[in-house]
């Protein structure tokens, strides 16, 4: 039942994919280059693969972190240390590993074979969805807390004083103040995400770079690189300009800000 | 139990050529460090030219290589960089074919880099270090020269060092990168040995406990280095 319902979706989502490139490709097609020419289309659906990715990424690991570094503020002593390790251990591999890991490794238990989860363990795209959702959630966390510890003491004892329960401190004046410091390193964060999902093309997954590296094992042509290149710069570009446009209309930040004096800064 | 076995070292177990492998990600990423450093001092040197198209080419090639995976220009040196060589050669008529070694294809992969990262950090250093301490030098009758090398490169250490030692940990991290173009490191030692013993998991598991076991030592060491060469009230003013 799911698995026919997910396949469909599946095909929905390649078919809007290639449609969109088809529209995009075809006026182009002549200012490209000649090695780039009849892939453009797997070239768009890669693009669009990897953006999707990375957006889903980072809203389920924003709403993990949001949560996380909740408990790592208000929870009972045990669930701080288990965290305190959960981000331990994730920052302290590479992305790579923990992709093999889930995606060999599991796979070689019977019962994770047999179990329901396998439907999802079995697919690239949902344990680079996963384990990336899990990687970024454990580095949010400890942007979001050590942004949250650095606050003024006086917020919190202030709001305290006003009544308000240690949940509504945390949820209404603490972590607004913290994400506006620390929306710049998240905006980082954001960038090396979209960096390591391009390793999800080695669990066979056919994102931008999966597709690129498909089409060079074909023609060892360098130029297919350079065009993947190209678009992934144009990915950070855009999710740059999206953290810089939610900065701007989410916490008001204005042109004098600091971030933005950064930004426009001329050397 | 029998899985653990596995791991023994010796004939019988692989452990031994995981820790080889972890021996293996070390030195790749201490070379890397080493070359990332040499592109790090130059591209942070042309990016505190007076001259604009010079510090814009620097800029350019910054916002290029942070711009884009690790991943993709590690596949792009691996295989760039043969086909580089060759043409060169062949331009000057000589007609042999070389082939990196896939080590240093990882090295100057990664050093690139860490390199374009670590010339942020050098550049942004070498502005820190105050502007009246270098005149209080020149007053007292020290040329350019030795301003820069006996009090302005060692001022500027303690300002890049704990920026560097963070960039030393994402390029531990970033070795195991080297392992899809089949250079064999500690990942690439521990995928083998779980085909072979079909058991990947316990091997992958094993191979991130030496990860983290070298990113715990680092961490300790950055602490030590950054207590150490910390400056009470330097931040404030």
């Amino acid at each position: 039942m799911l698995d026919s319902w997910l396949k469909s979706i599946y095909v929905l989502i390649k078919n809007w994919h290639f449609s969109i490139a088809e529209a995009l490709c075809t006026p182009i097609m002549a200012w490209l280059p000649q090695s780039i020419t009849p892939h453009c289309n797997r070239f768009i659906d890669g693009f669009l693969t990897t953006f999707e990715l990375v957006i889903l990424v980072l809203l389920g690991a924003f709403l993990c972190a949001r949560l996380l570094s909740g408990i790592l503020i208000l929870g009972p002593h045990w669930a701080k240390r288990l965290l305190n390790a959960y981000v331990y251990c994730f920052r302290g591999t590479p992305v790579l590993i923990q992709l093999w890991l889930v995606y060999y490794g599991l796979a070689q238990f019977v019962w994770v074979r047999e179990s329901e989860l396998w439907l999802f363990l079995s697919s690239g795209w949902w344990v680079g969805l996963i384990v990336l959702t899990l990687n970024s959630a454990a580095y949010q966390t400890n942007i979001l807390f050590s942004a949250i510890e650095n606050l003024e003491p006086g917020q919190s004892e202030g709001a305290s004083s006003l009544g308000l329960s240690p949940y509504l401190t945390y949820h209404k004046i603490l972590l607004p103040q913290a994400l506006r410091v620390s929306w710049p390193a998240l905006a980082n964060e954001a960038i090396l995400i979209l960096k390591a999902s391009a390793l999800v093309s080695t669990i066979t997954v056919l994102d931008l770079m999966g597709h690129a590296r498909t089409i060079f094992s074909r023609s060892y042509d360098l130029w297919v690189y350079g065009g993947a290149a190209v678009l992934y710069i144009a990915l950070t570009a855009i999710i740059t300009l999206l953290a810089y446009s939610i900065r701007r209309i989410v916490f008001k930040a204005l042109p004098a800000d600091e971030w933005f004096k950064n930004l426009t800064k001329k050397n | 139990m029998e899985s653990f076995n596995k791991l023994a070292l010796g004939a019988t177990g692989w452990g031994d050529e995981l820790l080889f492998g972890a021996l293996m990600t070390v030195t790749l990423a201490i070379s890397s460090l080493v070359v990332g450093f040499f592109i790090g001092a130059q591209l942070a040197f042309l990016k505190l030219q007076p001259i604009k198209s010079v510090r814009g080419f620097a800029h350019l090639i910054t916002l290029l290589f942070r711009g884009t995976p690790e991943f993709l220009i590690i596949l792009v040196v691996f295989f760039g960089l043969d086909a580089l060589i060759n043409a060169t050669l062949s331009a000057f008529l000589f007609d042999t074919s070389v082939s990196i070694p896939k080590f240093w294809a990882g090295t100057i992969g990664l050093g690139l880099i860490f390199g374009v990262y670590a010339s942020e950090v050098l550049k942004a250093a070498y502005q820190a270090v105050p502007q009246l301490t270098l005149e209080a030098a020149r007053a007292l009758g020290l040329n350019f020269h030795q301003v820069l090398i006996q009090i302005h490169i060692p001022l500027m250490w303690r300002h890049a060092l704990p920026g560097l030692m963070n960039l030393w940990l994402v390029l531990l991290k970033d070795t195991s990168l080297v392992a899809v173009i089949a250079f064999d490191e500690l990942l690439r030692t521990a995928k083998v040995a779980g085909e072979t013993e079909r058991e990947p998991f316990i091997f992958f598991c094993a191979a991130a406990l030496l990860y983290l076991l070298m990113t715990w030592l680092s961490d300790l060491i950055r602490k030590a280095i950054a207590k150490r060469v910390s400056i009470v009230g330097a931040h404030g003013c």
